[in-house]
């Protein structure tokens, strides 16, 4: 029987909401909006989360990353301090190649942003990345046309280039560029490869790029502080052994004394992602944070509105315990209007949170979708919020007495 | 109804009802209030503003409790039910009609009606069926799906009076029925009483005209919240 009443009350529920439209929309207002806040931008930092755990993973998942300016800089005068330092120097690669064991590859990339020219066509900037041959072990890089940078080309450092594949699609579009002169900022260099598309990260399109030895960049432009050394220790195990292997070297080799600290900065990728974690942590926090006083905020708008809703029909009440309805009736009638309420609340913000994710996922190229278990937790908890607050009101109507509440004008 | 002709439907023995208005000033609302209500009976209450009336309809039709006394419905002591006790009693066995008819404006007349057996638990499809039943039985059959803003005046008190009667009622309750209405109306609804009496209902009507005390069996006369008087009508009116 209880069933029954529910099904009868909601149906009650139903048809009194619908002659309020504009009150009940305004009403759900607070829950509409917090959840639908809470549930994108979990979906979101979720998929940020998986998206950034994969990256670092493609590049596999022990490897690490020396540069001279830490990553986890908050303040532009720590980053000045940082400039600073002593720069990197390429000779730590072949240094750390002999005195370190544990690493199995060194990796490098430096770059800066130049123009390409090609007979009479020029690109906008582009990346040109100054990068060695043992890159390719640790990043996806798949040539397509001809040969990557080389040992040979570091050795001697060659004006030879690599093409990424839309600086190759701009300049040589269906032509071959092998063996082509260009310029890069007007110095000439030969194109020896090309390599396959790479797609977005972030929004940073890697394919308006140029590869060329790193010893030539350096010749060229100098080493800048995005200059980064790729480590990649044997095996799969943790990174830490090598680690240490390299800060040691570096240390010595940059003569600081035991009591200095590091002048340079060696980032695991746990490290980072652990980071990239507190980051989306500390917003995960404000988000459960905002929406949380959001929903607080809707049910308080909902016990609003129900006291309003109850006063206006303090008539009906009385009509109905006259004709036998209980306390509980009325309590369970109003309460199951609360829920009801606050339930519509937190379905439409589900749906509305879902399409902004689907909104952000397709503009920022951040791969993320709604999790089942928040959609669920979102109306769960809308609906906990419309039980709660809608419990005084509907406390207040049932308890009225009829013959008053009969007399009500 | 199973109780028999020799015993009372209701039995208000020394009943009264004091209300406290705050500092220790009470109104004496009813005092020592005894009298006995038959089956079949058509009783008037009648008695100036102020006279109790409204008071000893609202302790008849189980509404509130009496300060002193007992109250029997159907041989049972009710003077001391819960509010769940009372709310059952009106469900089952009290049909109200009131002088502004008190329907639900958002409902249909079918729906209006129907109301108090959904607090009984009854199924939809039989709710339904009753409803319109009953409706049809008092000339309103085919005006079921219209809203009260829909209907005339006497519509609306067919409607309540249908749904006073579609629990079968052990007594209803009229508080000035015809109040709101015009004279030809109100004949109406006091020929349909005469009919529902005729049947078999116990009806009793709360009114402060005379007229209308003229078409009951039996004239209660409340002054100052005691009995004045209590006899039957002679010469009663018949509705056309």
């Amino acid at each position: 029987m209880a069933l029954k009443i529910l099904a009868e009350s909601m149906v009650m529920a139903f048809r009194s909401l619908i002659a309020n439209k504009m009150r009940s929309v305004l009403t759900t207002l607070g829950i509409v909006i917090g959840v639908m806040t809470v549930v994108g931008l979990i979906s979101v930092i979720l998929g940020l989360n998986n998206y950034v755990a994969n990256l670092l993973s493609s590049m596999g998942s022990n490897t690490f990353f020396v540069q001279k300016i830490d990553h986890n800089i908050t303040s532009e005068e720590q980053f000045h301090a940082q400039e600073r330092r002593p720069d990197l120097k390429l000779e730590y690669m072949d240094a750390i190649r002999k005195n370190c064991p544990h690493v199995e590859f060194v990796a490098a990339r430096d770059m800066r942003s130049k123009k390409l020219s090609y007979g009479n066509k020029t690109t906008n900037y582009v990346f040109v990345i100054g990068t060695n041959e043992e890159i390719q072990n640790m990043d996806e890089m798949v040539v397509q046309n001809g040969r990557f940078i080389t040992n040979t080309d570091e050795v001697a450092t060659s004006y030879t280039c690599v093409l990424g594949y839309d600086t190759t699609d701009l300049l040589f579009g269906n032509a071959d560029p092998i063996g082509q002169r260009i310029k890069v900022d007007d110095v000439p260099f030969t194109v020896v490869g090309t390599i396959g598309k790479l797609g977005s990260v972030f929004g940073i399109n890697r394919d308006n790029s140029v590869y060329i030895p790193l010893t030539t960049f350096e010749k060229l432009y100098g080493l800048s502080h995005h200059f980064t050394m790729v480590v990649k220790p044997y095996g799969d195990g943790s990174p830490e052994p090598a680690v240490e292997e390299v800060r040691a070297l570096l240390r010595r080799l940059r003569g600081l004394k035991a009591d200095e600290e590091d002048n340079f900065s060696i980032n695991t990728q746990q490290a980072m992602l652990a980071l990239f974690h507190n980051l989306t942590g500390a917003i995960f926090a404000v988000m459960l944070g905002v929406g949380g006083i959001s929903l607080v905020v809707g049910g308080v708008g909902i016990m609003n509105i129900m006291l309003v809703s109850v006063t206006e029909r303090t008539r009906e009440i009385g009509i109905r315990k006259a004709l036998g309805a209980k306390r509980r009736d009325i309590l369970f009638q109003f309460l199951v209007e609360a829920l009801v309420l606050s339930l519509i609340g937190g379905i439409l913000g589900v749906g509305l949170g879902v399409l902004i994710v689907k909104l952000i996922s397709i503009n920022l190229k951040v791969p993320a979708a709604a999790p089942a278990w928040v959609i669920i937790l979102g109306v769960v908890f809308s609906g906990l919020v419309g039980v709660a607050f809608g419990l005084y009101p509907s406390n207040k109507a049932a308890r009225m007495h009829p013959i008053e509440a009969l007399r009500y004008e | 109804m199973t109780v028999s002709k020799k015993e009372p439907l209701i039995a208000l023995d020394k009943l009264c009802k004091t209300y406290d208005m705050g500092k220790a000033q009470q109104v004496m609302a009813l005092v020592d209030v005894t009298l006995d209500v038959y089956p079949g009976e058509y009783i008037a209450i009648m008695g100036p503003s102020g006279s109790g009336k409204s008071t000893l309809m609202n302790m008849l039709g189980c509404l509130d409790t009496p300060s002193c006394g007992n109250y029997y419905f159907k041989g049972q002591d009710i003077s001391e039910a819960t509010e769940d006790e009372l709310a059952h009693i009106r469900n089952i066995d009290i049909g109200f009609v009131f002088q502004t008819y008190n329907l639900l404006a958002r409902s249909s007349a079918l729906s209006n009606v129907e109301l108090p057996l959904i607090y009984s638990g009854v199924s939809r499809e039989e709710r339904k069926q009753r409803a319109q039943e009953v409706l049809d039985s008092v000339g309103m059959g085919n005006r079921a799906n219209h809203k009260p803003n829909e209907l005339s005046g006497g519509e609306r008190q067919r409607a309540a009076i249908a749904r006073a009667l579609i629990n079968r009622p052990a007594i209803i309750l009229a508080d000035e029925p015809t109040g709101n209405l015009d004279s030809k109306t109100g004949a109406e609804i006091l020929s349909i009483f005469d009919a529902l009496n005729k049947n078999g209902n116990t009806i009793i009507v709360v009114t402060h005209d005379r007229d209308i005390a003229n078409y009951t069996k039996r004239r209660i006369l409340l002054h100052d919240g005691r009995v004045q008087s209590d006899e039957a009508i002679k010469n009663r009116r018949l509705a056309n």
